[in-house]
């Protein structure tokens, strides 16, 4: 992989990985916690139809009451309740962003896709720094890999759709990107884990 | 010499239980310790100042059990033979099913076959039932005695009570009681929860090495909630919270490779219809963890208790849609959850994450 595409895919994995570690709001057990909206984006790519989902907690519908962050995601993915962590945090920190629009990497990636694959990157790189940095205008993309969402279906797609992407259910990005991100995650969570209290 | 005195807390709405649990702590004579303001704001922490202090002369260590639990047939024999070998340990006897770091840690060592596990120095105590030897028994009704009743959870104060004084606290495996599945006086407590290791019919005992089994605390807890399994870490984050990290994605912290899991699964998950594909995954992930975590400690074959365990796993961590399903999907969750255990046991980890 040329060392540029190195640099910026390894730098989005320490991001995940930063993220992931954040700590997370405690919530007492029965009690409710902080919300993240989901508002579900039809797939011009494999045409899934944003129709509403069952949600659980931290996630909450487009029926979910109050002022709240609100994540866009592509019909045809799924992100984890530990990937939301930056928003609720963020949100919990700096109040103009209670109610921002944060988008998934996937919906990004259609904005981009059409640039070379070292610019497309910089690009979500880019939307991804308001992590660190919540004045950062270039954008809201959720620093989280992805996973395709599905109806059932047999094993060998089910366990290929359990492997996440670190760009989209449709992104065609070489395979070694894909297996260097994973390496870069994997090493960052086991650098950056807390050890003790 | 081991010399038990006990108290039971007690709120007048449940006297109807006194004598039966009385009697099921003999030879042990235990104290009633009543809620001296029984209509008022309900606060276990106003009764357990009283009961920590209601210590009988010349006892070495000092039991306290709340009026809603059952105990096992034999409590008081199992009860002195499980602080004989812990002489200066705290000692539960009971924890809940769905905790989120204890329920696991009790769970682990099963798998592991030993006799105690090791608590989390900071999820809440597991009160039910609650041993300690009575010089911190005295300390802790001072120190109880200090915090005002509104604070109203005595198990969140004895934990820090505890972990102040570096007193080690430990669970007996199988427990001692069952809740009695009444509904709690507390508001936001939930009704309906269970024992995670509970076999009355099969006594807490020592034979062995399970009682000279010392697990060390985990680093992390695998959790199966909603059917889904995921992983919380120990350290960093607090006890409770709803972000919870997804089993594949957490998995460096076990020092698993998240393929393996499921190439360990795919002969086991393949033939399955599709529609349980989600879940049975989830429950292979959740079973295949635990094993490879007690692998560490143990030798390759499961405890004794691993069935209860499990059992009380799939219980509470199914759906409501998958507890729809009824028994035979129950039966499926836990028998493949045992599968998972023993193929977990045997799992080749990396030693960066431990």
């Amino acid at each position: 992989m040329r060392p540029d595409l190195t640099t910026v895919v390894g730098g989005m994995a320490q991001r995940e990985a930063l993220a992931a570690l954040l700590t997370p709001p405690l919530v007492e057990t029965g009690a409710a916690g902080p919300r993240v909206r989901v508002d579900l984006v039809a797939c011009p790519t494999c045409g899934a139809p944003a129709d509403d989902r069952p949600w659980t907690p931290p996630f909450g519908g487009t029926f979910e009451h109050g002022p709240l962050p609100v994540l866009s995601m592509l019909a045809c993915e799924t992100v984890t309740a530990r990937s939301v962590l930056p928003i609720v945090v963020a949100a919990e920190r700096f109040p103009e962003l209670r109610t921002a629009r944060f988008q998934t990497r996937a919906l990004t990636w259609l904005e981009v896709a059409h640039l070379h694959l070292d610019k497309a990157l910089e690009a979500i790189d880019a939307a991804e720094r308001w992590v660190t940095d919540p004045a950062e205008t270039d954008g809201r993309t959720l620093p989280a890999s992805t996973r395709r969402h599905t109806a059932a279906v047999a094993w060998p797609s089910y366990r290929r759709d359990l492997v996440p992407s670190f760009l989209s259910p449709h992104a065609s990005v070489p395979d070694e990107a894909e297996g260097h991100y994973a390496a870069e995650l994997r090493a960052a969570i086991l650098t950056n884990r807390p050890r003790q209290d | 010499m081991i010399k038990i005195s006990a108290a039971i807390m007690h709120h007048p709405r449940r006297a109807g239980r006194i004598p039966d649990l009385v009697r099921a702590c003999a030879p042990l004579n235990p104290t009633v310790v009543a809620d001296p303001e029984p209509d008022g704001r309900p606060s276990p922490l106003r009764t357990a100042k009283r009961a920590w202090a209601a210590i009988d002369p010349g006892a070495t260590h000092h039991l306290v059990l709340q009026d809603d639990v059952r105990t096992v047939p034999g409590f008081a024999v199992q009860l002195h033979a499980a602080i004989e070998r812990r002489p200066s340990h705290g000692v539960s006897l009971f924890c809940l099913w769905h905790t989120p770091h204890n329920s696991y840690l009790v769970r682990r060592a099963a798998v592991a076959g030993a006799a105690y596990a090791p608590l989390s120095p900071r999820e809440w105590t597991p009160t039910q039932g609650f041993v300690l030897p009575v010089a911190h028994a005295r300390a802790l009704a001072e120190y109880l005695a200090g915090i005002p009743d509104e604070v109203q959870d005595d198990d969140e104060m004895i934990v820090i009570f505890c972990r102040e004084r570096g007193i080690p606290v430990v669970a007996t495996v199988p427990h001692l009681m069952d809740s009695g599945l009444e509904k709690s006086l507390v508001a936001g407590h939930i009704n309906g929860l269970r024992a995670v290791v509970h076999t009355p019919g099969r006594p807490w005992s020592a034979e062995g090495a399970s009682a000279t089994l010392e697990l060390p605390p985990g680093s992390y807890a695998v959790e199966l909630h909603d059917s889904v399994c995921s992983i919380r870490p120990m350290h960093g984050d607090p006890v409770e919270h709803q972000f919870p990290w997804y089993w594949y994605d957490a998995c460096p912290l076990t020092g698993l490779e998240p393929e393996a899991v499921l190439e360990a699964g795919a002969a086991h998950l393949s033939g399955l219809p599709t529609r349980f594909l989600p879940t049975m995954t989830e429950v292979w992930a959740a079973g295949y963890l635990l094993g490879a975590d007690a692998g560490r400690f143990v030798a390759d074959s499961a405890g004794p208790l691993t069935s209860a365990a499990l059992r009380s796993w799939i219980d509470q961590g199914l759906s409501a849609a998958d507890r729809r399903l009824g028994d035979p999907m129950r039966n499926d969750c836990v028998g493949l959850a045992w599968t998972a255990v023993r193929a977990g046991l045997r799992a080749e980890r990396c030693d960066d994450a431990s």
